[in-house]
């Protein structure tokens, strides 16, 4: 198998998932809801996510992680308004997997957290400008 | 008198549930009400982040039975992965 087409299973821990989806209208939870069954049924390529930056310049620091554009599909970014940001991880059997940090907007209206601080959060338990 | 945390978290958590139910019991909304009560909900869930501390990754990753996998992992795997665009 080529590496481009290597897919990672998705690991989604519960509290988190509660947290991450807890509020959103409708569409949005449509879409994350739709997004986790597709990971679990079929784990997420390598080559379908894109690394987060290590150090954002909104002060996100996630370095490791790689973030998955929604809904998922072959629209451009800009039709794509929200993201999961995931952890690449070690199994204990040594397995490369995906771990679930944060589901959200990718540009949010004031007032309103990003996906990137909602990852930030998860990873460092608090948001950027707060540490 | 300011409230305590977990009671303004009880507070948030109230609001977001009846913001779901009566969304949930709304037969149709035009697209401009439907984008007020969405524009609202998102901020109640933001506020929410404030005030509660998220599940510590430490433990989360004991569950799963995972560790953090180390940055030489990572950096193979960039190969693999789309073009980074500059944002988060």
């Amino acid at each position: 198998m080529r590496a481009a087409q290597r897919r990672l299973a998705v690991r989604f821990d519960e509290a988190v998932w509660r947290e991450a989806v807890r509020g959103f209208s409708r569409q949005p939870l449509e879409i994350a809801t739709s997004a986790r069954s597709e990971a679990e049924r079929r784990g997420i390529a390598l080559a379908a996510v894109i690394p987060c930056e290590p150090l954002g310049p909104d002060g996100t620091a996630l370095a490791g992680c790689a973030k998955l554009y929604l809904p998922a599909g072959d629209d451009p970014p800009s039709e794509r308004p929200f993201a999961f940001v995931l952890q690449l991880a070690r199994e204990r059997d040594s397995t490369l997997v995906w771990v679930f940090v944060a589901f959200g907007h990718r540009h949010p209206r004031a007032r309103v957290r990003s996906v990137y601080e909602r990852a930030h959060r998860q990873l460092h338990g608090r948001f950027p400008e707060q540490s | 008198m300011s409230e305590s945390p977990d009671e303004s978290v009880e507070q948030l958590e109230d609001l977001l549930d009846g913001a779901s139910r009566t969304l949930s019991s709304l037969q149709a909304l035009n697209a401009g009400q439907a984008e007020r009560v969405a524009e609202r909900m998102d901020r109640l869930a933001s506020q929410l982040l404030e005030i509660s501390p998220p599940p510590a990754m430490e433990a989360v990753h004991a569950r799963l039975g995972t560790t953090p996998a180390i940055s030489e992992d990572f950096a193979s795997a960039v190969d693999e992965m789309g073009v980074a665009d500059g944002e988060g």
